[in-house]
């Protein structure tokens, strides 16, 4: 894993991709990648800037962990599309993963309001 | 886990690469234009909508390129490295690599070879041009409970049913239907029984074989009432007619039936489930050659198996869809008809329909080569084992260097895997090469079975062989591996090669020797009982006198004939027969001794308290049997002419059922209570007991069988039987004049007795020879896995004891100590060995073999025991002396 390469260029903090789409997912269910990309800006509300695109090399990534998997199905507007959702074991990591976002947000704000 | 987890699925991606790569092509482009769409809804015009999109989207080349990490296998790209390691440290030890090449190659030969045979001759296609288009349509049929073909898994066609499909399925360009066997009796000079198969008369024209001369049939031929006709099947054709072309248009005569032939199959012609036939006709001949049961005009007999050709193009699914329909139409007919249709691939066993049978099959034959292919990998573990100790310093120096176990488990499994895959291909070649010659044994062992003239390696049997050898490769090298990473490091680099072997190791190779054994036993003693099965088959006293005997057969049931016309002729038969010279005695029997035909039926003794029914086999005989077939009555007397009659009572026993039914007491005048099905229970008195004899298998005496007087139940199946030491050509010719002079269209067959035991003779040969060459093989495998590995470890211990024979010790102390080692997993894999064996036989034990194969024995079980535990200890021994030759004060030195 030495020599992994970086991600596309982004304004989404590194490695935080995963958890936002594991969370979409837990939150609204059965999601497309265009509905999991819509479903992020719209919390964002215009605050991220997402190159959409890296959404589906970190799906990839997710499916290929088993935390969550895809099928073929229609869309809203009569469309193929991927459907994408939660496995069981992609639920239990995301309660890992969540737990590892506070700790790492505690540890910077402790940093960042340690006394002088 | 997860790790493994995504290892896995990345494999499986890297495989699937492509389709993977498309799918997330089309993903993203969905995306896109939903994207467009939304910001078009939202007032954009397209072309701004397509610009915001794409902007949205990010840089394209950078997510393709995420995609493709993604599905790359890191681990690909060491594995070439390995391989180069592998073939260099494979080189450095060429008479290693050479010698387990040597052993996977005759493992994994073996069992390509049986897997390549069994492949195509039972589940293989039908051997026909453009085969793949074949299908077999089968059906079954409910709610018509006077069908006749019930109780069949799968039921055939009628006659009615086949027209009605044939002419209505457009999805097929062809259909054929084919009967069960009919044996008939060819008359004349050339008298035999011949097996053949009615056939709809596109047979040839669908499966795409031409007859090699003359013409196929035509559709007329197929009408009621056509004028008979019929093809010959080429190996008769060849064997009876002499390869005569003037045999065209030539009248014989099957049973009463006058067939003209009018052609000669191919000598590659399908023959249905494998099973050999002399000839084939129309549908419309079986009112010919079986006056009693028309199938051919009565619509609710199911007879014929359908085989069609589609065009290319067309599923399986529709054609079924369209049978379905059709046989709708016909249930539609009838009420409560239900049919359901199956539409498969035709094979070439597609008539017997019963999956789970060729299972069964097929796992028995595979069973003992897969067991040598165990043999084979517990014999490599070993020597990759001990390879891999004289590697430990090597290896302990990787590991403390920084490599991973993992890649260094990875290695050895490289090396091991790469001597699987080249022991394989040598056997491939091997196997391939050794088909034809199997084929061959085969064919001549089992006449009865047509087995196809060549067999092609076919892609099947590849792959087969290299899924083996990698298998093969893995498993020999991973406990190994594993057991030597294990091993304390700080030990293997500062001591060995030199010093002891670690404990992991020794049990390890412990287990793997106990193993060899095992498996070996097991093969070894299933060897002895077949051997012991071929020596009784030559030389056992069968009970009764098989020479001069000759058998003579009509099918009277064929001929139209009822009893009492029957017993006519066979009496006319016996008293003509008699007056001959050289003709000492004449009887009838319902079965002649080691027929492959019999009956059973359950017997009890009349007078027990509690009624326990047993199995017995038995036999119709007229009063003057025993004494043609030369078996002695050993009390009483035999069957009285005016007893030859429906319901007389009386029945004779062997000594061994009249030991068992009535233990210590005179068995004449005892009742005997049979029960038979359809006849219910009858009381029979005994009125005589004749000497034991081996009746229905070589090998061992029947254990309960009853002999009851000829009447008319089975008077239309009775042969004659002569005892005469005149020549046997001779007297047929006189018997086939006395026959000729009652009725001319009779046929009858004649054979000498003897012809039965030589049956039975070269099916136990073949066994044996399969079972042996099995056993000795594993046996060699294992021996010479045994000593190689002693050899390594006296090396090894060579300044051990050389301190121990320095120390006073003597040379046998020191082989004692050694052999030690070898003894105990010895002894342990010797003792599961035989309780496999054990439970084994007793799953077998109700199979009717039929050649003298009569389950464990001490005898058997000793001496497989013995023979191994000889081969061990010599396996090790030897090399143990060898090493020992050496002088201590020269080893100590050179430490």
């Amino acid at each position: 894993m030495a020599n992994r390469k970086r991600s596309p260029k982004s304004e989404v903090p590194y490695g935080t991709l995963d958890l936002m789409v594991l969370k979409t997912l837990d939150g609204m269910g059965r999601l497309h990648g265009f509905g999991i990309a819509r479903r992020i800006e719209q919390i964002a509300q215009g605050a991220l800037a997402l190159n959409q695109g890296t959404i589906y090399p970190a799906l990839l990534r997710l499916e290929h962990r088993g935390w969550i998997r895809s099928k073929w199905g229609t869309s809203e507007s009569n469309r193929r599309a991927r459907y994408y959702t939660l496995t069981s074991t992609g639920k239990k990591q995301l309660a890992v993963e969540e737990q590892r976002w506070a700790d790492t947000v505690a540890i910077v704000n402790r940093l960042l309001h340690a006394e002088p | 886990m997860t790790t493994l987890r995504t290892l896995a699925a990345r494999v499986v991606a890297a495989i699937l690469r492509r389709r993977i790569v498309a799918r997330v092509q089309e993903e993203i482009e969905t995306h896109r234009s939903m994207l467009v769409s939304s910001m078009m809804r939202e007032g954009m015009s397209r072309a701004q909508a397509e610009l915001a999109a794409t902007r949205e989207m990010g840089d394209a080349d950078a997510v393709q390129e995420a995609v493709h990490e993604q599905l790359s296998v890191p681990a690909l790209d060491s594995v070439w490295a390995d391989l180069r390691y592998a073939f260099r440290v494979l080189r450095r030890g060429p008479a290693f690599a050479v010698m387990a090449i040597g052993i996977m190659a005759l493992g994994i030969g073996l069992n390509t070879g049986i897997f390549t045979v069994l492949n195509t001759v039972l589940l293989g296609g039908i051997r026909a041009p453009g085969s793949d288009e074949l299908v077999a349509v089968s059906q079954i049929v409910n709610g018509m409970p006077d069908r006749i073909d019930k109780g069949r898994r799968v039921e055939r066609f009628s006659t009615e049913e086949y027209r009605t499909y044939r002419a209505e399925a457009s999805t097929l360009s062809g259909l054929f239907g084919y009967s069960r066997v009919y044996s008939a009796t060819l008359s004349g000079d050339l008298a035999q029984d011949l097996s053949g198969r009615l056939v709809t008369c596109a047979y040839f024209d669908v499966l795409q074989q031409p007859p090699l001369l003359g013409r196929s049939f035509v559709a007329a031929d197929c009408e009621a009432g056509a004028e008979p006709v019929l093809l010959l099947d080429y190996d008769l054709w060849v064997t009876a007619f002499g390869a005569d072309p003037g045999v065209l248009n030539r009248t014989i005569t099957l049973n009463r039936a006058r067939l003209t032939v009018i052609g000669v199959a191919p000598p590659d012609v399908f023959e249905p489930d494998l099973q050999a036939l002399d000839y084939f006709a129309p549908i419309s001949a079986a009112p010919l050659l079986r006056p009693d049961q028309d199938h051919f005009s009565n619509g609710d007999v199911g007879w014929l198996n359908l085989v069609g050709r589609h065009d290319p193009g067309v599923s399986i699914e529709q054609i079924a869809t369209e049978f379905r329909v059709i046989a709708a139409r016909i249930d539609e007919t009838r009420a409560n008809r239900l049919t359901s249709i199956m539409v498969a691939p035709a094979t070439s066993m597609s008539g017997t329909q019963s999956a789970s049978e060729l299972l069964a099959a097929l796992s028995v034959a595979m069973t003992p080569s897969l067991l040598v292919l165990l043999i084979v990998c517990a014999n490599m573990a070993g020597l990759m084992l001990t390879r891999a100790t004289t590697r430990s310093a090597e290896i302990a120096l990787r590991i403390s260097l920084g490599a991973s176990r993992w890649r260094v488990v990875r290695q050895l499994l490289t090396e091991a895997v790469v001597l699987a895959v080249a022991g394989g291909l040598l056997g491939s070649v091997l196997a391939f090469w050794a088909v034809d010659w199997l084929v061959a044994v085969l064919s001549s062992s089992f006449p009865g079975i047509s087995l196809p003239l060549d067999l092609s390696p076919d892609r099947g049997a590849l792959a087969f062989a290299l899924v083996l050898s990698v298998l093969t490769g893995v498993l020999c090298g991973l406990a190994p591996s594993m057991s030597i990473t294990r091993a304390d490091l700080n030990v293997g680099a500062k001591q060995t090669p030199r010093g002891d072997i670690p404990a992991e190791t020794g049990r390890l190779r412990a287990v793997l020797l106990g193993l060899q054994v095992a498996v070996c036993v097991v093969l070894v003693i299933t060897a002895s009982v077949f051997v012991r099965g071929l020596v009784q088959a030559r030389s056992a006293d069968f009970g009764f006198d098989y020479e001069n005997v000759l058998v003579a057969t009509i099918d009277y049931r064929s001929f139209g004939y009822d009893a009492n016309r029957a017993e006519s002729l066979q009496r006319r038969l016996r008293d003509s027969v008699l007056q001959l010279p050289g003709v000492e005695s004449a009887a009838q029997v319902w079965r002649e001794p080691l027929s492959d035909r019999g009956g059973m039926i359950s017997v009890r003794p009349g007078t027990a308290d509690v009624p326990t029914y047993r199995w017995a086999w038995r036999n119709w005989v007229s009063p003057d049997y025993f004494s043609v077939i030369g078996t002695p009555l050993v009390r009483g007397r035999t069957f009285r002419e005016s007893e030859l009659a429906d319901n007389s009572g009386v029945a004779i026993v062997t000594n061994e059922t009249a030991r068992r039914l009535w233990p210590g007491q005179d068995a004449i005048g005892q009742r005997l209570v049979t029960r038979f099905g359809s006849e219910g229970e009858r009381s029979l008195v005994v009125i005589g007991v004749v000497r034991d004899a081996q009746l229905r298998a070589i090998g061992e005496a029947d254990r309960y069988f009853v002999y009851l007087p000829v009447d008319d139940t089975v008077r239309t199946q009775l042969s004659t039987i002569i005892r005469s030491d005149a020549g046997t050509g001779e007297l047929s010719a006189r018997i086939r004049q006395i026959v000729d002079g009652f009725d001319a269209d009779l046929a009858v067959r004649v054979r000498p007795l003897e012809a039965n035991i030589a049956h039975l003779q070269g099916l136990s040969s073949f066994a044996t020879g399969l079972a042996t060459s099995l056993g000795g093989l594993a046996l060699a495998i294992a021996s010479l896995g045994r000593f190689g590995v002693v050899s390594y470890t006296v090396t090894c211990r060579k300044r051990e004891i050389g301190i121990r024979v320095a120390l006073g010790a003597s040379i046998s102390d020191v082989l004692r100590l050694i052999l030690a080692r070898t003894l105990q997993p010895v002894a342990i894999g010797a003792a599961v060995g035989v309780g496999v064996a054990a439970a084994a036989s007793r799953l077998v034990s109700g199979v009717d073999v039929r050649i003298g194969v009569t389950g464990l024995d001490p005898v058997s079980i000793g001496g497989a025991v013995l023979l191994i535990l000889t081969v061990a200890l010599g396996a090790a021994l030897w090399p143990a002396r060898q090493g020992l030759r050496v002088d201590p004060a020269v080893t100590l030195r050179h430490e």
